[in-house]
């Protein structure tokens, strides 16, 4: 598996950061080291006779009842909101051109 | 008189009890202590009036005869427990001016205990880190020797506990952020099986590895603290309906004929009290039993690939649109990357960028699923020892703390730094460390054993 | 006649699959206490959940469960005991966790179908791939500032079921009436109000194109977000048209996700960005897995309603209906209901085509023309009953029974009431019809005369003269058989 810099600068994307050329080029090569690590040690052929496991908590889902117990507070929700929002609306740069 | 701060968190209580002194004279203390000691940067946000009013009203119960369980105790929370009308910051510019309206169940449960709350504590950016060098709000020292790190991510509560700074402090731990810098700080910290505290409240770093936990300066403070975080919350899915032990009821210091695992893995580095400890489990009736618990090595691998892959998940909230710090942008694309290049520090968006393979088609399929299997035979490894035995003992973490300078070189990345933690923290089982760097792992669900067999470890001198 | 496309080089066909997001009925949304309710001041119906904030975690409303089990049994399809929920992360304005919390790997149902009917009257079954249980996104509001979108997250978190059907469309009609059905299905089921105004029911079409004859698909189209019926028919009978236009002049197009205009009647591409999305998965660790007992999911079987394909055959086995009648009136369930209770007057039953004229005829009209939904028609269906009771019982005859109808729509009294208030009842006393009748006769001896000498047919005229006399209150029989009577006495 190796990981180059445009696929650095593409992962960057989807979670809205940057990352300059130079640091994607260094970033790249160590995680590309890296996956070549797991990769290996992933080729353990015990993993197949195991389920992956999701989480450590094995207990049922709990359901919750159709009830409203929530909602109703919006000044609660719109406290921390940024600059720009207002009693009623939280505000973004505008979404369509 | 003599300085209450120095009083555990049991003597404290029971001090308060007897009426020795008040709630207001324990606060005033630590709120003194913690003044004295700023140059430590334990805390992120201190809460003196907010403690002050509540030692008043804890005073105010203990007059009317209806004290909590931790009635007056002052106590600090790491900053990753949501806190309503306290600034909650994960330690990250991105929150920096986050106030919560809501409050996280186990904080919840610690004030209706009677808890008084001094301050919010220093941590690594959104508990990040085994140094507690990445916070947005600066490095925070040990308190043994200023020169290094208190371990991490829970450092502030670390050194705010050694600096007797507050009676005990929340936690959290991902992948041993309560045990690594306990052990640092040479003081005790307890993680419950993971299902037994609300996640409720807490930021999250990766889901399926957080969990809330205490750090103190004895086991028998960690229990005081823990019994009340604990049990049912019907805002977490994952929060178990069993009935919460008897925990500080547990500790009779008695171990005689309990079966106590030493496994191999985790014995390539000792420290030097060691021979000494179990010796000394022998002398109490113990019976020491060597375990194999082979796929130890693989759980640094593992976290790695789990918690990155769910923390590139669980950090997409932050965007700047609803709450947080907001870095303007012409589009709705350009504001999010202004304010999560600006508002996140390197070591959390170098994790995320590389989290997102592992949820991406080729990465889930080739390696977060393949991990999660491996996390299957770590569990297995459990599985298998604790049919042979009660408990798991072993060293925390073998080696001294790092020099700030080392931890900024990347000191943290060795190989001893938390290879004994991580394996508890992917299967979930309840583990702690004594103050002596030392620790227990027990069964799925069986705290009280882990917590009883800690409490012996630390009669030990 | 199948929907074949003559082209100048080939005759073409359609291969048409569509995602419909239904939102669920449920008082709660699906992880949060929250209203669901459609509307609300903005941000109201909104938990700290429902607007990202840190901490904040899932707990699934058991109602969106079981309604997502209904609508499955109304696809006929398999309920899958073992579910799981996955993060499908991406960001939008819209989306306050940066992911949506949706059934990837393993969704609740799975296989199933509907049946429709296609352009030749033929039944056409349409496979359905699965049925996934997910959240809807917020609401962004562009025309209120000039710089800025505002966020509204009441609708963020209201369950939806997604119900994929398989690329088995072939025609708009059929995507059409695919729609219908489904809209019809989950209405019945009282699972999602099918409100595509609303956008309580959205769609998402993906059509392409291929020659006669030819295997294998071509590149496909995504047109999101069509909310009618007829715009879907319309959306893909405007894509079929673009594609086939474009491979003719031998031109080839990407693999995209357009838009429906139904302004400009085009389909455009979404900016390339929007089009960029790499959608990313994996299990959500906040939620266990949603692992259901048979007796669980048996029991919810056991209480379904009965549906429309049932309710249509048991209208025309035991009621005697004929097919037209039966599908109309099951066709939608309000009309179902308003029929079932005006046919049973308490323990008896009405006749059910006197019912059934009744209610597609005069009720039909009168709704339709004051755009009156049907579970809202001031003609109380108990009284619609009780109408045609007094016109089999003679009371009134059928002609004043409409009028009484329109007074009942109009003022919401009952029948007994209106025929009371201004005096309708039939004559049904004997001596005066019969009067009425010598007088009928004594001004018009010539055809009388006429009948005498074989021309049967001017009874009819006489008893009309007689209800006219009587404005319409004679019973007509009554009055028919002592018409007979009096002229042979004559």
């Amino acid at each position: 598996m190796k990981i180059d810099k445009n696929t650095i600068k593409e992962m960057a994307f989807w979670v809205r950061v940057r990352i300059p050329d130079e640091e994607a080029e260094v970033m790249a090569g160590e995680f590309t080291e890296t996956l070549n690590w797991i990769g290996e040690r992933l080729k353990n052929p015990e993993i197949n006779t195991v389920p992956p496991m999701v989480s450590p908590f094995d207990e049922p889902i709990t359901l919750r009842k159709d009830e409203v117990t929530d909602g109703d507070k919006v000044e609660s929700v719109l406290k921390n909101a940024p600059e720009g929002a207002t009693e009623e609306y939280f505000s973004v740069p505008k979404m369509v051109e | 008189m003599t300085d209450l701060t120095n009083l555990t968190l049991s003597a404290t209580l029971k001090g308060l009890e007897n009426k020795e002194f008040s709630s207001v004279d324990v606060t005033k203390a630590y709120l003194q202590k913690m003044e004295d000691l700023r140059r430590l940067n334990a805390f992120i946000t201190e809460t003196p009036e907010h403690a002050l009013e509540m030692a008043k009203a804890s005073d105010e119960h203990r007059a009317k005869g209806i004290a909590g369980k931790l009635e007056g105790a002052p106590i600090a929370i790491k900053d990753m427990f949501c806190t309503k009308g306290i600034r909650t910051t994960a330690a990250s510019k991105i929150l920096s001016n986050f106030v919560p309206e809501f409050e996280a169940t186990t904080t919840e449960r610690l004030w209706q205990a009677g808890a008084v709350c001094l301050g919010k504590t220093n941590t690594d950016e959104f508990a990040m880190g085994s140094s507690t060098i990445t916070s947005y709000f600066g490095v925070t020292h040990n308190p043994h020797d200023e020169t290094r790190v208190p371990g991490g991510s829970s450092g502030g509560s670390a050194a705010a506990v050694a600096a007797h700074m507050c009676a005990a402090a929340t936690g959290t731990e991902t992948g041993g952020s309560i045990r690594h810098p306990a052990s640092f700080c040479q003081i005790s910290g307890f993680k419950p099986t993971y299902g037994r505290c609300s996640r409720y409240g807490v930021v999250a770093y990766a889901s399926s590895l957080d969990e809330p936990g205490v750090l103190a300066r004895t086991i028998e403070d960690c229990a005081h603290m823990i019994e009340p975080m604990m049990g049912y919350d019907p805002k977490d899915s994952t929060c178990s309906k069993r009935e919460v032990p008897d925990l500080v009821g547990a500790l009779d210091k008695n171990i005689k004929g309990m079966k106590i695992g030493i496994p191999k893995e985790y014995t390539e580095l000792v420290p030097d009290n060691w021979e000494p400890a179990l010796q000394f489990l022998k002398e109490q009736g113990a019976e020491l039993i060597d375990v194999d618990m082979p796929h130890t090595e693989e759980a640094g691998m593992v976290y790695y690939v789990i918690s990155q892959g769910e923390a590139t998940t669980n950090l997409a909230r932050y965007d700047g649109a609803r709450y947080g710090v907001r870095v303007e942008g012409k589009t709705l694309d350009e504001m999010y990357m202004n304010t999560r290049m600006e508002g996140f520090g390197q070591e959390v968006r170098n994790r995320m960028i590389l989290g997102t393979f592992f949820t991406s088609a080729k990465g889930y399929n080739d390696y977060f699923v393949p991990a999660q299997k491996m996390r299957s035979l770590i569990k297995q490894d459990f599985d298998k020892a604790f049919e042979k035995v009660d408990v798991l003992f072993s060293p925390a973490v073998p080696i001294k703390p790092f020099t700030i300078e080392e931890a900024k070189h990347g000191a943290a990345k060795g190989r001893f730094n938390d290879n004994y933690l991580m394996p508890s923290c992917l299967t979930g089982v309840p583990a702690g460390c004594a103050n002596n760097g030392l620790q227990v792992i027990g069964r799925m669900w069986d705290d009280a054993t882990v917590l009883k067999v800690l409490d012996v470890v630390e009669m030990m001198k | 006649m199948t929907y074949i496309i003559k082209g100048k080089t080939a005759d073409w066909e359609m291969i048409c699959g569509l995602e419909v997001h239904c939102e669920i009925l449920s008082n709660s949304k699906v992880f949060s206490g929250a209203s669901a309710e459609f509307g609300g001041l903005p941000n109201t119906h909104v938990a700290f959940l429902d607007c990202g904030m840190p901490g904040q975690l899932p707990v699934l409303n058991e109602k969106c469960v079981e309604q997502c089990i209904k609508t499955g049994f109304g696809l006929n399809a398999k309920i899958n005991k073992h579910s799981v929920f996955d993060r499908k992360n991406y960001f939008y304005g819209d989306l306050p966790t940066g992911y949506q919390i949706t059934q990837l790997f393993y969704p609740i149902v799975g296989e199933g179908y509907v049946d429709v009917t296609d352009e030749d009257g033929n039944i056409k079954r349409i496979g359905v791939e699965r049925l996934h249980l997910e959240q809807d996104a917020g609401k962004s509001i562009h025309d209120m500032h000039p710089t800025q979108s505002y966020l509204d997250f009441n609708r963020a978190g209201v369950g939806l079921m997604e119900i994929v059907s398989k690329p088995d469309i072939r025609s708009p009609e059929q995507a059409g009436d695919y729609l219908r059905k489904l809209r019809s299905m989950v209405r019945y089921l009282g699972t999602c109000d099918g409100n595509m105004d609303e956008g309580s029911m959205r769609c998402d079409i993906n059509v392409s194109v291929r020659p006669v004859g030819e295997e294998g698909f071509r590149h496909r189209v995504e047109i999101k977000n069509v909310n009618s019926v007829k715009f879907v028919m319309q959306a893909i009978d405007l894509e079929v048209h673009r594609q086939i236009n474009l491979y003719e002049q031998g031109l080839d197009f990407p693999q995209e996700t357009r838009l429906f205009d139904a302004v400009n009647m085009e389909t455009r591409a979404m900016r390339s960005k929007e089009n960029a999305l790499d959608y990313r998965y994996f299990p959500d660790p906040d939620l266990p897995p949603l692992n259901l007992t048979e007796e669980y999911i048996e029991n919810i079987r056991v209480n379904l309603p009965e549906m429309p394909e049932a309710k249509k055959k048991r209208y025309m086995e035991s009621l005697g209906l004929p097919e037209y009648d039966a599908r109309i009136l099951t066709s939608d369930k309000d009309t179902a209901i308003y029929f079932e209770r005006a046919l049973h007057g308490g323990a008896t039953q009405r006749d059910p085509k006197k019912v059934a004229n009744w209610v597609m005829g005069d009720l039909f009209a009168a709704l339709n023309r004051e755009y009156i939904a049907i579970e809202d028609s001031p003609v109380r269906p108990e009284d619609l009953g009780s109408l045609i009771d007094l016109i089999n019982d003679g009371k009134i005859s059928g002609k004043i029974a409409k009028e009484v109808f329109e007074d009942m729509f109009t003022t919401g009294k009952s029948a007994a009431a209106i025929v009371e208030e201004k005096g309708l009842k039939q004559v049904s006393d004997t001596g005066a019809i019969e009067k009425m009748i010598d007088e009928v006769i004594a001004a018009n001896m010539d055809k009388v005369a006429e009948i005498k000498a074989g021309k049967d047919k001017l009874k009819g005229w006489f008893v009309g003269q007689i209800m006219k006399a009587s404005q319409g209150k004679v019973n007509p029989g009554l009055a028919n058989q002592l018409l007979e009577k009096k002229l042979s006495e004559v």
